[in-house]
């Protein structure tokens, strides 16, 4: 099969590798129909992530048709339609019963690497590195899925992909975003990153009852998206001074919550962060925690900051005495996507009523093959780009 | 809603000792000095930065053992100096227990809580046979009778090591205690203790394992700057009996495609 392997910094390539089989028993494999691009991917495609080896298959976030099952998966059929978490889960440890999927104790084979690194270790990732099991990825047109029996959820065969995909990742992630902010109806909450969690970020804030929607970039289309089909009030931080503008629009209480969908971005995943905490006891402190540092800063007392960005390492400057003086909520964490899927499908489908389209946010469709222009355009942010779905 | 059997929270209760337990469980303390820490935690953190700047399987191979190393300071225990019985922790004195583990043993004791009964449990452990499926280095076991028991393992150099061991004691679903019979190659014996929580919150199991190596404390201390001493083999074998028991397989790559040639 032809599958979209990683070789190094800025070095993608559509490789041709062996078809997967069946390795455990509640194994399934899927045919990819579609797969997208994941923000996340960007920082394995510019090296910040270890423990990536010459040849592993990428994505995160795919779709398909089920072609075969192992003896242990009785509710998938060969033909059947599914959407795939992108952590894995098992379904019956301690924190899959308690709906933590991504925490899963089970499903990552070298949980003894992560153990070393963060105390305990999270769960399996499909095509993120070996610290997260060195699963290969579903930017492929085969992918095998562990645990088939409680992840994949089925979807009807009227429904576009493009309408589904995203139940992979980004839009649970945007709900569990919106949902770790605590919003109340009437509050007003601030987004900082636009790209496409942020997108569906505003949307979600909104089902929560999010009367003010704020959302901070400084990429002008991105801005325009959120402000054309968010409805939000945007800011573009280049231009003004982002913690005065939102106090002024918030009438001097400051947000209700601040929801950070940049992450660690420029500095990448994973134990690459111990390189900044290396810098700092070196006296070369580096400061590129600017969006949390920004959240915590402009958030209002007792408000909440929710993380969707990813995190990895150890931080320094963490302005952790503004957090205390205010009495804010922090909450963060990879999504727990199985637990959002089932809700979330029915948001798309509507229930009589005229459904959730999430697909507003795909402005590049390519196949697979061209998987390194797609990598290379989404990176440099070129031709306008948000977000790349590729078909095998 | 509180509705666990007095026995059973009684049990939990003795559990708890866990402060009294773990300042003498083998293998938990200290045994690095306050000077020694802070080396490691800087030769740690230059390896993993060097590593990481080299982006390949000798910069990860670095940064792998960086984070080890990083861990020994921060931790301030060394399983190498374990290995050895030596000890440069501030206020270190010897202790009896430290004088038994000169007679060459190797005692390691950890515990894992495992979501499924006590019962199932004890019922895959009881049949011996299962035992190579989750523990480290073993290759097979063979019942003799009902309480006797043929063990082989593969040991150092490609070669097998055999011993026989007997159950020595056994409670059913609660504890189960085996060790070699005299004159085996191969000195060991050990438990397992299967405690049932409270809440739902699973069993609570407790196994404790005390070997001579075949290699004497020479073989051990090679194994341990390895990463592969008793200690890890342990924590590996219960990490895979536990996803056994719970998800009903243990995760793994093995045999998935990669591009370029290169397949796990």
């Amino acid at each position: 099969m032809k599958a979209l392997c990683w070789y190094g910094r800025q070095d993608v390539r559509v490789e041709q590798v062996p078809d997967p089989k069946l390795i455990n028993p509640r194994d399934a494999i899927v045919r990819v129909t579609s797969t997208a691009i994941c923000g996340s991917d960007l920082h394995l495609y510019n090296g910040f992530v270890p423990t990536m080896q010459e040849g592993d298959i990428l994505g995160h976030e795919f779709m398909g048709e089920v072609v075969e099952v192992g003896r242990e998966v009785a509710n998938l059929a060969v033909g059947d339609r599914v959407v795939v978490p992108f952590a894995i889960g098992c379904g019956q440890c301690f924190f899959c019963q308690r709906k933590l999927w991504s925490l899963c104790d089970n499903s990552n084979p070298n949980a003894g690497m992560a153990e070393k690194i963060y105390g305990f270790s999270g769960s399996g990732l499909f095509g993120y590195s070996h610290l997260y099991g060195g699963y290969a990825g579903g930017q492929a047109e085969y992918v095998r899925v562990p645990f088939a029996d409680v992840g994949p959820l089925k979807v009807p065969k009227e429904l576009d992909d493009l309408k589904v995909l995203f139940l992979s990742d980004i839009f649970p992630t945007a709900y569990m975003a919106a949902e770790n902010a605590h919003i109340q109806p009437g509050d007003s909450v601030a987004i900082w990153g636009c790209g496409p969690v942020g997108q569906l970020t505003i949307q979600c804030a909104r089902w929560f009852g999010a009367e003010h929607v704020i959302a901070i970039d400084h990429v002008p289309e991105r801005l325009a998206m959120a402000k054309r089909d968010g409805k939000a009030t945007v800011i573009n931080f280049q231009e003004v001074d982002v913690a005065d503008t939102l106090t002024y629009l918030t009438g001097g209480l400051g947000p209700d919550a601040c929801i950070d969908c940049v992450g660690l971005e420029a500095h990448g995943h994973s134990i690459d962060a111990v390189y900044d905490w290396v810098k700092a006891a070196a006296g070369l402190a580096t400061d590129r925690l600017h969006v949390l540092h920004q959240a915590i800063y402009c958030c209002r007392k007792g408000g909440s900051v929710s993380l969707p960005g990813v995190y990895a390492g150890f931080l320094d400057k963490v302005p952790l005495g503004a957090a205390f003086a205010k009495a804010l909520t922090i909450k963060m964490g990879q999504t727990h996507v199985q637990r959002y899927m089932r809700p979330l499908l029915k948001m798309i489908e509507g229930d009589g009523k005229p459904g959730f389209d999430p697909s507003y946010i795909v402005t590049h469709r390519l196949r697979l093959e061209e998987g390194p222009e797609a990598y290379k355009t989404f990176n440099d942010r070129q031709q306008d780009c948000i977000k790349v779905v590729l078909t095998p | 809603m509180t509705t666990a059997p007095p026995r059973v929270f009684r049990k939990w209760q003795a559990g708890r000792e866990v402060t009294d337990v773990a300042s003498q469980r083998p293998g938990s303390r200290q045994n690095i000095s306050r000077l020694e820490r802070w080396g490691s935690i800087a030769a740690g953190s230059g390896l993993i930065l060097v590593g990481l700047i080299r982006r390949r399987w000798t910069g990860l191979a670095m940064a792998i053992s960086g984070a080890a190393l990083l861990q020994r300071g921060m931790t301030g225990h060394c399983h190498a100096y374990q290995a050895m019985g030596l000890n440069t922790a501030e206020g270190y004195q010897e202790s009896s227990a430290d004088a038994g583990k000169k007679g060459g043993l190797e005692k390691v004791e950890q515990r894992v809580t495992i979501q499924r009964d006590p019962s199932e449990l004890y019922r895959f452990w009881r049949e011996l046979q299962n035992l190579p499926r989750v523990m480290y280095d073993l290759q097979e076991v063979r019942p003799i009778d009902e309480k006797r028991s043929r063990w082989v393992a593969y040991g150092a150099l490609g070669r097998t090591v055999e011993w026989d061991a007997e159950i020595s004691e056994e409670r059913e679903n609660e504890f189960l205690a085996w060790r070699s019979l005299p004159n085996s190659e191969v000195e060991t014996n050990g438990f397992i203790r299967f405690t049932r929580l409270p809440h739902n919150r699973g069993t609570l199991v407790t196994v404790s394992m005390e070997h001579r190596p075949p290699l004497g404390k020479l073989g051990a201390t090679v194994a341990s700057i390895l990463g592969h001493g008793l200690d890890n083999k342990l924590e590996e074998s219960l990490r895979r009996f536990k996803s056994l028991m719970e998800a009903g397989e243990i995760p793994s790559v093995a045999g998935q495609p990669a591009g370029a040639g290169r397949q796990e």
